[in-house]
């Protein structure tokens, strides 16, 4: 067994320090990698070791795996942690660590290959016999062959991108007349996303809610879940939103869906941590989706309700150990609610916004977890996702946990970019949110509700009240003068 | 006397009717709101409007919006020097941000509807179409496929029907 003592992160952002933190309280090593212009954010300075990988495209930094691993060997790190995203589902990589004599975080090479592609991993959960949603996954690709199978399958449709992921390369398609151009761009958004325009379709599920169930495997076949999570509400196919326990789910269910999720995580000998994402329609029928093989954005949510730390069983299981939790161990108690901030504008369809940090902001409430890749001054570029922060909550129940969420959110402002703050708080304000109906178009169904509303008098008064009254200086003649220039001051109605 | 400021992009006319040590009587459209501070500090203001207790904050150079009651505002003086000439729709058909032009949706000289996609530009990895802010005839692309642009620049040049 081989004990970790220097872990090379490759990765970046809230996920890189998520690592950190867990390696120093473990009293790991990490080496960090950073690009020139992204110097001063928290992840370039809080390894003990970071390394510039020099100006270049993503491939020619964060991506270039021979980069990586020259730099795992110089600095002798002795295991690669992947993160989320880039190389985190790159079974290549993943070998190639390993024959460079490193342990690679996560799991096998074979799993990686046999889950990641959306269309043998179907192959296989239907050998299994874990449910499949209608559709076409094979390899023909002629376009009036696709439209056939879907006519076959019933409008409305899904097209998505057979390496994808994140909602790149995928389409509804409601109608016959829609699919020859939904197929397209889909294509096109698969090509540049992932260099390959490899699609499938499937069947739509109308008010269709996401589930997904965290599993945990070691070397030495033990295969446990940490239960579900629910990620209904999403915008622009990614989530925005994510909880455990799901509303959704009565204990027989939430029972049949967890062993199912063991029995697919046993039947491909996994490894490490990964999630198994279902889909579940009105009549509590739900269905494989997809398996994701790496530790993922949400994954504190499930480390609010269980209380374990999954960047810490990732390690273990990497070094060997055997997973010291049995299955009657893990519990799930009260309820968590995680909200992504992303720079985008929610009034001008959700389109990304850059500017300079002028203030994060942190919660200050029991319970509240703040996990970002950026501090006060940083910018907000183009060249990276546009994910600010992730907030975290716990609470005793699900309502309580929604009002805490809504404390916390007042206090982590971002001020100085455009962010989705409001629209999520108008999420968790909503009637049908707070009822628990939450299904993967909440966001599209509720459009109109969800928009900020009017400007009344009173919200006017109130927000020039806060204004007029909070200066650097307390200066009042300074206030005026800002505000409406020398010419007209307020100095005189002081005694009216 | 009448005063102005912006409040969400939005100029607004209000009255002060009353302005000493921290309290405030302010007329928005005959209304009147009476509002007093209870704390200040750089983190947060308290204040108290019809017996209840507020919460805010606001962003240290107060140029980047506030927080009142779990809402974002901007609020600022009127800008003068902006020109008020352009309207909302030409900078509908702007560039958001920087990014690449992915597609051409429509020929030049078609008629289009408001609403019609007619590029698609490509930023963060993410693919967004640029819709027609009025109804008209597709005059000019500045741009063609595959072209890297800036943020806030123009895109197509759009003869409305009206405006003809």
């Amino acid at each position: 067994m081989a004990k970790i003592k220097k872990i090379l992160i490759a990765n970046r952002g809230e996920i890189a320090i998520r690592i950190i933190n867990t390696c120093r309280i473990k009293g790991i090593a990490t080496v960090s990698i950073y690009k020139p212009e992204e110097k001063d954010y928290p992840h370039a300075l809080l390894a003990d070791e970071s390394i510039c990988l020099g100006d270049g495209t993503l491939a020619e930094t964060y991506l270039n795996q021979k980069l990586l691993l020259d730099i795992a060997k110089k600095y002798k790190a002795d295991a690669i942690h992947p993160g989320y995203g880039f190389l985190s589902e790159n079974a290549e990589f993943s070998s190639n660590v390993r024959k460079a004599g490193l342990i690679f975080i996560g799991p096998s090479e074979d799993s990686m290959k046999l889950m990641g592609d959306k269309i043998s991993s179907k192959v296989k959960m239907e050998e299994i016999g874990a449910p499949l949603i209608p559709g076409y996954h094979g390899d023909n690709q002629d376009i009036s062959f696709l439209s056939n199978q879907a006519k076959k399958i019933g409008f409305p449709i899904l097209v998505k991108a057979s390496a994808g992921g994140g909602g790149k390369g995928m389409r509804i398609v409601n109608s016959e007349s829609e699919f020859d151009d939904s197929l397209e761009g889909a294509k096109r958004e698969a090509m540049n996303a992932f260099g390959n325009d490899k699609v499938l379709i499937e069947k739509f599920i109308v008010n269709p809610r996401h589930i997904e169930v965290q599993v945990f495997s070691d070397q030495h076949g033990n295969h446990l879940h940490l239960f579900e999570r629910e990620c209904s509400i999403q915008r622009r196919y990614q989530k925005i939103v994510e909880e455990s326990p799901s509303p959704a789910l009565s204990t027989k269910l939430r029972d049949e869906m967890t062993k199912t999720a063991v029995k697919i995580s046993s039947s491909i000998d996994y490894e490490g941590a990964g999630t198994i994402e279902f889909i579940l329609d009105e009549d509590g029928k739900y269905y494989f989706l997809e398996m994701n093989t790496r530790l993922q954005v949400e994954h504190p949510v499930t480390e609010m309700v269980t209380g374990l730390d999954l960047v810490d069983l990732q390690i273990q299981v990497a070094e060997g150990q055997k997973l010291s939790l049995k299955q009657e161990d893990i519990h799930s108690r009260g309820h968590a609610i995680e909200v992504r901030l992303y720079a985008e504008d929610p009034d001008n369809e959700f389109l990304p916004s850059i500017g300079v940090i002028e203030k994060v902001g942190s919660p200050f409430f029991p319970g509240a977890r703040l996990d970002t890749g950026f501090e006060d001054g940083n910018e907000v570029t183009i060249n990276f996702d546009p994910m600010l922060a992730k907030l975290i909550v716990h609470a005793t129940d699900r309502s309580q946990a929604i009002e805490k969420m809504k404390v916390v959110l007042d206090q982590v402002p971002f001020y100085g970019v455009t962010t989705n703050r409001d629209y999520l708080r108008r999420i968790l304000d909503h009637s049908k949110f707070k009822d628990g109906e939450t299904f993967t178009h909440f966001v599209e169904t509720y459009k109109d509700e969800l928009q900020k509303s009017d400007l009344t008098n009173e919200d006017i008064a109130k927000a020039i009240f806060v204004y007029l009254n909070t200066s650097q200086s307390k200066n009042n003649n300074e206030v005026t003068s800002n505000v409406y220039g020398p010419w007209d001051s307020l100095s005189g109605l002081r005694n009216v | 006397m009448k005063k102005k400021l912006v409040v969400n992009n939005q100029e607004v006319e209000f009255h002060l009717i009353k302005n000493l040590d921290g309290e405030m009587i302010i007329e928005v459209d005959n209304q009147k709101f009476e509002l007093s501070t209870l704390k200040s500090d750089p983190d947060h203001f308290i204040f108290k409007y019809n017996d209840k207790n507020h919460f805010s904050n606001i962003s240290p150079s107060k140029k980047n919006g506030l927080i009142v009651d779990g809402v974002t505002y901007t609020v600022g003086p009127i800008d003068r020097s902006k020109s008020s000439s352009t309207g909302s729709d030409s900078e509908a058909m702007s560039s958001p941000m920087p990014g690449k032009i992915l597609k051409l949706l429509v020929d030049l000289g078609a008629t289009v509807s408001k609403g019609d996609g007619l590029l698609i530009m490509e930023a963060m990895k993410m693919e967004h179409t640029i819709k027609a802010s009025h109804d008209g005839i597709l005059e000019k692309f500045y741009f063609a496929e595959g072209e890297l642009v800036d943020g806030g620049v123009e895109l197509v040049g759009l003869k409305g029907m009206e405006e003809a």
